[in-house]
């Protein structure tokens, strides 16, 4: 059976509780499928299921973590989230 | 570009919120924490009128006099603030009504300051106050009747005690060592309750010396009651009073109004007779009796025998005004009451009777100082008792006796060395009593006359002498 693509984070957590401005590090998990090769990641901030601010792009192919300044300026409240997206190539193709 | 995305869990993010954010009226501030809290905070606790010991912080200066003056990175003690503060800053922190510690102000005020903030209301612990301020501060904390303890005053002088202590204020006596005897006698009155512990800082002059440590007294008590009276104590008239002049009235709030009605027969109180009184009005109820001494004499002692009341003794350097208490006596019918107090020094002597309802009597009064013998009389004195009997023989031959009078005391003091100062005394007593009897103390009051008292000098200045008494 092929073995498909797949990222998922780790942290933030839904109890995760971060102070602005701070540093904090968000991880993940990835899968790579056959014939794939990742090429990097992106990370977006979302608030209230909408795109926010860019948090970082072209990261590491074998990263598994960012460390993120938290920027100052956001509001205060739960309802942030983070937005990974990891791109590929597919070699069999 | 092909791609795989996750979307992590909604997440919380919060604003790092000055610590002011979290101070409600409730909170607790330490004061080393308070310097180090940043300007902002300060604001924000003041906006909220959160209530803050002022020991604590000098919150009661405002952000801007803290920014002007202060910097985060002072390090304050409270205890030592207030020797760097400026005089303008304590004023400021007084002028918005800061409840302060003075423990924290001390010393470092000048008393100028002192004058200008304190006022009725502010709260002065008087063990913060101590040594260094003059005595004008006291003065002027006394005039707002503030709460001094006593034991502040070793700092005042005896002087300020004087004027400004009244009855109503508290004193201790062991804040006594430097209140001197004038002093007392001006806070004293016979209403004044002391104890007895108090009294190690009187004068042996006012409480007399036969009061020892474990006596319990009352001042009141003190004037009129008799103590131990040592024996051979002469009671005599030493001050001429047989020969003054007299008036005759009553004394009100200190002044003499005459009044010929309510004493009668005064001459009977000098006559050296018992049985002859003198009569206080019953008509009014005060009715006293002035002797002007001509000049002022001093006067330790009031002796009287009447039949019952009270008297007030009164003494004045000036015949219509100015009476003060000496003393008081409540004599018993028919018997002799003698009552000492500290030395008076008046020209006039004024004896009262009080709260009259009746006629009351004095079959005699004496005044003036107590002789005491500065030496003890010698071996082979006697005291004795003399029967006045009558030996007769009847016609067979047989003797009998019959007691003419009343047997009466005899009192031999034989003295075969005695100083020229005593020699004098005993010449002094023959002087002024040769013609009247007089009261001489030897385990009992006795009403006694002297024979005549002769001198022998044995060696250079000294004498030898006897002295014989007999009631």
């Amino acid at each position: 059976m092929p073995v498909s693509s797949s990222v998922t984070i780790t942290s933030p957590n839904s109890v995760a509780n971060w102070e602005s401005p701070s540093t904090h590090t968000i991880t993940w998990t990835k899968q790579v499928g056959d014939d794939h090769t990742v090429l990097n990641f992106v990370l977006q901030l979302y608030k209230d299921g909408s795109y926010n601010s860019a948090i970082a792009s072209g990261i590491s192919a074998s990263a598994t973590s960012y460390s993120w300044s938290i920027p100052s300026g956001l509001s205060d409240d739960d309802d942030y989230q983070v937005y990974i997206k990891m791109n590929y190539s597919d070699d069999g193709e | 570009m092909p791609f795989v995305d996750d979307l992590s869990p909604n997440f919380s993010i919060f604003v790092d919120v000055p610590e002011t954010k979290s101070f409600t009226q409730g909170d607790s501030i330490s004061v080393s924490e308070s310097f180090s809290k940043s300007v902002s905070t300060w604001k924000f606790v003041l906006s909220v009128a959160t209530s803050l010991s002022l020991i604590d912080s000098g919150l009661s200066r405002t952000v801007t006099d803290f920014r002007s003056n202060y910097t985060n990175s002072d390090s304050l003690t409270l205890t030592d603030s207030g020797l760097s503060r400026s005089t303008d800053t304590w004023r400021y922190i007084f002028s918005v009504s800061a409840g302060l510690g003075l423990t924290d102000s001390g010393l470092t005020r000048a008393t100028v300051e002192w004058r200008k903030e304190l006022t009725k209301s502010d709260s002065l612990g008087l063990t913060d106050s101590g040594l260094s301020k003059a005595i004008d501060t006291w003065r002027h904390i006394i005039n707002y009747n503030m709460s001094l303890a006593v034991s502040d005053s070793l700092s005042r002088a005896t002087p300020e005690w004087r004027k400004q202590l009244t009855k109503t204020d508290s004193v201790s006596v062991s804040d006594g060592l430097d209140v001197d005897v004038e002093t007392i006698i001006h806070i004293f009155s016979p209403s004044d309750s002391v104890t007895v512990s108090e009294s190690l800082s009187k004068a042996v002059q006012a409480w007399f010396h036969t009061i020892t440590l474990s006596d319990s007294l009352a001042v009141s008590d003190s004037l009129s009651v008799q103590i131990n009276i040592d024996n051979d104590t002469y009671f005599y008239d030493t001050g001429g009073l047989s020969s003054k002049s007299r008036l005759t009235g009553y004394i009100s709030s200190g002044s003499f109004v005459s009044d010929t009605t309510r004493v009668s027969n005064s001459d009977n109180l000098v006559d050296s007779n018992t049985n002859s009184p003198c009569t206080f009005s019953g008509s009014n109820s005060e009715a006293c009796i002035v002797f002007d001494m001509t000049a002022q004499t001093e006067v330790n002692y009031m002796a009287l025998y009447g039949s019952g009341g009270s008297i007030y003794f009164y003494g004045s350097n000036s015949q219509g005004s100015g009476y003060s208490l000496i003393g008081t006596a409540s004599i018993g019918v028919s018997e002799w009451n003698i009552n000492r107090f500290f030395t008076a020094n008046y020209r006039y002597y004024a004896i009262q009777m009080e709260g009259l309802s009746s006629n009351a009597t004095l079959g005699e009064v004496l005044i003036g100082k107590t002789f005491l013998p500065e030496i003890k009389y010698d071996l082979g004195s006697s005291s004795s008792v003399q029967a006045l009997l009558e030996s007769n023989e009847s016609y067979n031959g047989t003797e009998y006796v019959n007691q003419v009078g009343d047997a009466v005391n005899l009192y031999e003091r034989q003295y075969g060395n005695i100083s020229p100062t005593l020699k004098n005394d005993f010449e002094n007593l023959w002087i002024k009593s040769n013609d009247k009897k007089f009261l001489y103390y030897f385990d009992g009051i006795n009403y006694v006359s002297v024979s005549p008292i002769s001198m022998s000098e044995i060696a250079h200045n000294r004498y030898s002498t006897s002295v014989s008494l007999r009631t």
